[in-house]
């Protein structure tokens, strides 16, 4: 499992204090990513999804504070990392892409000052290099005429503009592990289709790693290799996404994409998911989706199901799925 | 092309807003129908018009040019007074459940408020309409001595359709109803609307830039892009097999749920021209993947009917 793995969190644990008391975002979460492969960690508004990826790059900021397990990147725990080597591995080694071009771009200055930023703190190149090189990132990105781009600021872009800069800039260092939060969320589908095959390219060309975070399951269906789904704090289900959309097994999933109106299909009903979301500072005793959840029973309000490994690297959190089960013990609970 | 049964009446309306030296055109001539008992689904992406368009339609806004008809009375052209008698007729549900409701009101004046100015109720009569309404969307009558902050997103969205229910409209304008929702809520809403549609068979226009949801709740659906309705048919004709180009490519962007489904993705290279620089000739040509004859650049095509009730504005596409 560990090998050929690029980033391996377990127990995963961040907690924001805030005047009720803790709340915990990420409670116990573990995952591993393949070298080359594109993990999807799927969820609603507040299921820790951003908190879990910010936790990954060691920016959750006060009142955050991660409280336990490991991030374990290339055999290193990244969460024993000092500041200063935080620092060099963010933007060199793992990049990040977030959901809004505008807020992460600083209006200020040209696209050539903040492109070549990270490749002069990195020191991958500097001066007329840094701009031979911005150029040839821009053009890669599908910009047009990217010599005249560079001077450019990025009130002067259009959204999916923008959206290209911030890709470029996140693998201006070749980065191995690329984290990309809601990327196409604030744009339409048809710039959407355009952003999302840019990343796809630069997955196959550069090697890289990608962790897409995302709400929409359309996108997780066409875009990643396998799916975490969380809910609440917790990952529910694990699967490749074939079988995770095919053949869902946790009822949190299954509502999920029962959810989903069919594209061109009024006659496949949508079944909502009743209820709301818990409170996360005082999460229910059993299984958090229980009081949401058709199917649960006394047992799933009592206690908490632990994680079940099934076949071919499936990861349930339910009881439902216990007899199926291949190790007769949880594990990695947290 | 003049249906008798139709409530609402867009004639070749226009709504130009002036912005610094440019001008922008928001809805650039726009002629269509909602018919008694319909939903009409809008959609379109961002800035292509579709919320100026929805406001013309709900008399919020004048039209620059052209008419809208509301059950054959042209709104912008009556006195306040009658107009004022109108405005219950037409409700509009917003996108933003926490801007649009009253913070200082509590969820029962809220929804009662139409009520007492419109229909100068009783009290009894108005409590007794509240908990019949909130009840309609799935709230507890119990809630409505509470105050907006103290809902969710998803139940604050339902406050705001139980407020536009409250007089019995004949049209319904909701503009992104769901946009700003999860998926597990954005399907309750999706529920509702479908529920009130049988019980009531109520009129609707449902503005949305997500394609399936628009499927999902409409009879007939209308595609917009920069300011002009491209396309406009019956749903299942529309989102199955569409006719203009600017359709087909943004329907099959939808990422599907069903790799089996898989439809051929169509790229559309660049991004939307500006509302302010609308391209001569067909709008879309400067995007357009079709083959192009001259035509294309030198006028503007029409919607015009190339199956039975189902209109495209393309000189190429039939």
């Amino acid at each position: 499992m560990t090998e050929g793995s690029l980033l391996k969190v377990s127990g995963l644990r961040t907690e924001f204090a805030t005047y009720r008391g803790a709340l915990v975002a990420v409670d116990g979460v573990s995952l591993a990513l393949r070298r080359g492969e594109t993990l999807a960690l799927v969820g609603e508004s507040g299921c820790g999804k951003s908190v879990t990826a910010l936790s990954v790059m060691r920016l959750v900021r006060r009142p955050g504070r991660i409280t336990a397990g490991k991030v374990m990147f290339e055999g290193q725990d990244l969460l024993r990392r000092t500041r200063r080597e935080m620092q060099r591995l963010r933007g060199s080694r793992i990049a990040m892409v977030f959901q809004d071009p505008l807020s992460t771009l600083n209006p200020a200055f040209t696209l050539e000052t903040q492109i070549s930023e990270s490749l002069r703190v990195h020191r991958v190149a500097r001066g007329r290099e840094a701009r031979e090189r911005s150029v040839e990132l821009l053009a890669a990105m599908g910009i047009p005429s990217p010599s005249e781009r560079l001077h450019s600021y990025p009130h002067e872009l259009s959204g999916g503009m923008r959206q290209r800069v911030m890709i470029a800039i996140a693998v201006s260092c070749s980065p191995d592990l690329l984290i990309a939060d809601e990327p196409t969320t604030a744009l339409d589908v048809t710039l959407q289709v355009q952003i999302m095959d840019l990343l796809a390219e630069i997955k196959r060309t550069r090697g890289l790693s990608i962790i897409l975070i995302t709400h929409d399951l359309g996108i997780v269906s066409q875009f990643s290799d396998r799916a975490a789904v969380m809910y609440a704090g917790r990952i529910v289900e694990q699967a490749s996404v074939s079988e995770l959309l095919g053949r869902p097994l946790h009822p949190y999933t299954e509502g999920l994409v029962g959810c989903i109106p069919r594209l061109g299909r009024p006659d496949v009903p949508i079944t909502p998911i009743e209820g709301t979301v818990p409170d996360l500072v005082r999460p229910p005793v059993g299984c958090r989706f229980a009081p949401r959840c058709p199917r649960a029973t006394d047992r799933c309000v009592a206690s908490e199901p632990p994680d079940y490994r099934l076949e071919s690297d499936r990861i349930v959190r339910c009881y439902l799925h216990e007899k199926s089960s291949l190790a007769s013990s949880g594990e990695e609970t947290g | 092309m003049t249906d008798q049964r139709a409530l609402l009446r867009v004639e070749d309306a226009a709504k130009r807003y002036r912005a610094g030296r440019s001008r922008v055109r928001a809805v650039d001539g726009v002629t269509l129908e909602v018919v008694r008992g319909e939903t009409l689904g809008l959609v379109g992406e961002s800035g292509c018009g579709k919320s100026t368009l929805g406001r013309l339609m709900c008399c919020l806004e004048a039209p620059t040019k052209g008419r809208v008809l509301f059950d054959g009375v042209d709104a912008a052209r009556i006195p306040p007074r009658q107009l004022r008698a109108l405005r219950p007729k037409m409700q509009m549900v917003f996108q933003d459940p926490f801007a649009s409701l009253n913070p200082h009101k509590t969820v029962a004046q809220i929804v009662g408020l139409p009520l007492r100015i419109q229909q100068r109720a009783s009290r009894k009569e108005v409590r007794e309409r509240v908990a019949q309404l909130l009840e309609m969307v799935g709230l507890d009558p119990s809630q409505g001595r509470r105050f907006p902050h103290q809902f969710s997103g998803g139940q604050r969205q339902r406050i705001g359709i139980a407020r536009a229910l409250a007089c019995k409209p004949d049209l319904i304008v909701a503009d992104e109803p769901v946009a700003s929702l999860d998926v597990s809520i954005q399907a309750q809403i999706l529920q509702i609307m479908r529920e009130l549609q049988r019980r009531f068979s109520m009129t609707a226009v449902f503005i949305s830039h997500d394609v399936s949801v628009v499927s999902h709740v409409s009879q007939r659906v209308a595609v917009m892009y920069l300011g002009k309705i491209v396309e406009l048919g019956p749903a299942q004709s529309v989102i199955g097999d569409p006719l203009h180009p600017y359709s087909r490519a943004l329907i099959s962007a939808v990422p599907r749920l069903d790799s089996s489904l898989e439809a051929q993705v169509i790229r559309l290279s660049g991004d939307p021209p500006s509302p302010t620089a609308v391209p001569p000739g067909c709008r879309f040509h400067t995007r357009c993947f079709l083959d192009q004859i001259p035509e294309c650049r030198a006028r503007e095509p029409e919607l015009r009917e190339i199956r039975l009730g189902h209109l495209a504005a393309c000189h190429i596409a039939g």
